[in-house]
């Protein structure tokens, strides 16, 4: 399994920039690091289940991630978690609800950003504009 | 009747015959058989043998001067898309059937050049027909009929695809199959070995008089019909018409004989990663259709609505995915995100994660950047060889990846897999670009003797005498192989001819 080396580590949180409305951004990131490969695992695809290792997990969305910004270079972290907020997605709620509202929501938003066509050419592959932001979010905070 | 060799008749010899049909293939032997059936005399010349030769299959070698001709990933020449033999392309027919849509023989006005002189309504009872000749199942096209027999639903519902049924003929040989009834008292006389090289006009030139047929060692046989069926498939056709006549060309005067050539250009998108329950869907999978009913093979894929097709001004197309265990070619050297998308998918509950490649087709518009001419040099029978040029344009390849792209959104949009429209990144209209070797359009259909070769009847605008059936009559070419219609244009012909000798 190949993995990139770790980033140092910022001197700030870089996305402390998007205020308070949508909660402690440190506790999104973090929740997003915890629970986010997992959940992803399980609403990607409209798959059930998470029975594989975060490491597992870990490499998929940083190859993900790492592929899309290959073809955008204008996607990081920052951008991506601010786009997916504009997008009305609280990432609050993955301190009240695990894992069944956001696998429900992340879903939804996935099946609808096809069905709108907000879809992001990876590589080649068509993937939800979310699932990529998500993607992007998540291989960051875990890197 | 009896199948002769042309070789063993005299050198000189007249062969007489109320209908003569050149040609043995598909479109040829219904016609024969549906004539000869109702005790009409006719006589079938082939260029070909019983069996396939190297000196028949050199007669189709030609020039490629348009885009390289690929098929089922390797190079490709004419002489591989013909088979000069009894039974014609039927001998090498993969068996693929579908018939085509309404739309397909409407005006479109997004499509220069298409619209057909006849409605597909009329064309339904010589479907049934073509079904029977060609052994399909009684199930039928409409999806609905296949989801109750298969005891599923649309996998895939929704107002921009439509599922696409094919069916598979046996396929039917039609050298072997038909072999009885071409052999019986009341069967047609079929002469093999006698390849139609020229013809003689009467001094109105508008009947043919006489067709002069040259063996392999070079002797010449004559024959004279009241009527003449050509049907040498959609390559042949047109190279002979231009060739006719001493080189001056047969029902020629509107200048579009080789014009409008056409051929369903493929390509091979990239993977797919999908979960669509723990058993490959019945429909979706080329395979044995489940379920009460005759045993059909079906393979159902996805085309655009023909509402969306006029909202975005697109031809018609499906996308068909081939699902393996055992990928092979170049879109299946594995790389790290298709290995990502196989572990998202991997993930699941359900083990069954299927991977699959999306071939996409899509019909060719007709135009003039395609065409069948005559080439410089000669075969062995002395007509001048063909020149083929093959060039889809921008539109079709529009088409072909907004089909890959809505089939990958509709399968997002449903929760059921991810899918690589560009492989590897590489563009799609990048990749090779294959033929269907669907031979169509070069003598085309039409109202308009200054806009099409041949009338709805199919007989030649110019040649009252000469019929001209196959594939190369189809205006506008949908995306459906050509053998059911070519069949059931076939059967109407022959119910035409008949009539007109009753």
């Amino acid at each position: 399994m190949t993995r990139r080396p770790a980033p140092p580590a910022p001197a700030a949180d870089p996305t402390a920039t998007h205020g308070p409305t949508i909660g402690p951004v440190l506790s999104r990131r973090r929740a997003l690091q915890l629970v986010g490969a997992a959940v992803l695992g399980a609403t990607l695809l409209g798959c059930g289940g998470d029975d594989r290792s975060d490491d597992d997990a870990t490499d998929v969305w940083t190859t993900v991630a790492d592929a899309a910004r290959r073809d955008d270079p204008t996607i990081d972290a920052r951008r991506a978690e601010a786009e997916l907020v504009d997008a009305g997605l609280d990432p609050s709620s993955l301190r009240r609800d695990l894992p069944s509202t956001l696998r429900r929501d992340l879903e939804q938003r996935i099946r609808d950003d096809f069905a709108a066509g907000r879809t992001v050419p990876v590589a080649g592959w068509l993937l939800a504009r979310t699932e990529v932001l998500l993607c992007v979010v998540v291989a960051e905070g875990a890197a | 009747m009896t199948v002769t060799e042309a070789a063993t008749l005299a050198r000189g010899a007249r062969l007489d015959a109320d209908v003569v049909v050149v040609g043995s293939g598909p479109a040829g032997l219904t016609v024969a058989l549906d004539l000869a059936g109702r005790g009409i005399d006719v006589l079938v010349v082939e260029s070909g043998g019983r069996g396939v030769s190297p000196e028949a299959r050199d007669l189709d070698r030609g020039e490629v001067v348009g885009e390289p001709l690929r098929f089922a990933e390797a190079p490709y020449d004419t002489s591989s898309m013909r088979l000069r033999v009894l039974g014609g392309a039927s001998g090498h027919w993969a068996g693929m059937c579908r018939p085509l849509d309404d739309l397909d023989l409407r005006a479109r006005p997004w499509i220069p050049g298409s619209g057909w002189p006849i409605d597909r309504a009329d064309l339904e009872p010589w479907y049934r027909r073509a079904e029977a000749t060609l052994d399909l199942g009684t199930t039928g096209w409409d999806p609905e009929a296949w989801y109750e027999r298969c005891g599923t639903s649309a996998l895939l519902p929704g107002d921009r695809l439509t599922t696409t049924i094919f069916q598979f003929s046996p396929p039917t040989r039609f050298a072997t199959d038909f072999e009885r009834a071409l052999e019986a008292p009341t069967g047609p006389r079929v002469v093999v070995g006698a390849t139609a090289v020229d013809v003689a006009l009467d001094a109105s030139g508008r009947r043919i008089d006489e067709l002069t047929l040259r063996r392999a060692d070079g002797g010449t046989l004559t024959a004279r019909a009241t009527t003449i069926v050509l049907a040498a498939g959609g390559l042949e056709v047109p190279r002979l018409l231009l060739a006719w006549d001493g080189g001056r060309g047969v029902a020629t005067s509107s200048g579009l004989v080789g014009l409008g050539y056409m051929d369903h250009p493929h390509r091979t998108a990239g993977q797919v990663r999908a979960t669509l329950g723990s058993e490959l869907p019945p429909l979706y999978a080329w395979g044995d259709a489940p379920g009460d009913g005759a045993p059909a093979k079906v393979w159902a894929g996805w085309s655009p609505t023909p509402e969306l097709q006029e909202a975005e001004g697109l031809g018609q197309a499906v996308a068909l995915l081939r699902f393996t265990d055992a990928l092979t070619g170049a879109t299946a050297e594995p790389t790290a995100v298709t290995d990502a998308m196989g572990r998202l998918v991997s993930w699941t509950i359900d083990p069954a994660v299927h991977r699959a490649v999306v071939t996409v087709r899509a019909e060719h518009w007709p135009g003039p950047g395609s065409r069948v001419t005559l080439g410089t040099d000669r075969d062995a029978s002395g007509l001048p060889r063909l020149r083929l040029a093959w060039r889809p344009g921008p539109e079709e390849e529009r088409t072909m990846r907004r089909t890959v792209e809505l089939l990958a959104e509709e399968l997002g949009r449903a929760g059921l897999g991810r899918v690589e429209v560009d492989p590897r990144g590489r563009p799609l209209a990048e990749g090779p670009l294959e033929i269907g070797c669907h031979p169509m359009g070069a003598t085309r259909m039409g109202d308009d003797p200054s806009a099409s070769v041949v009338d709805p009847d199919l007989r030649a605008h110019d040649v009252e005498n000469l019929y001209v059936c196959g594939s190369a009559v189809f205006p506008t070419s949908g995306h459906a192989n050509p053998t059911l219609t070519v069949v059931a244009l076939a059967h109407r012909l022959a119910d035409h001819l008949a009539g007109d000798a009753g």
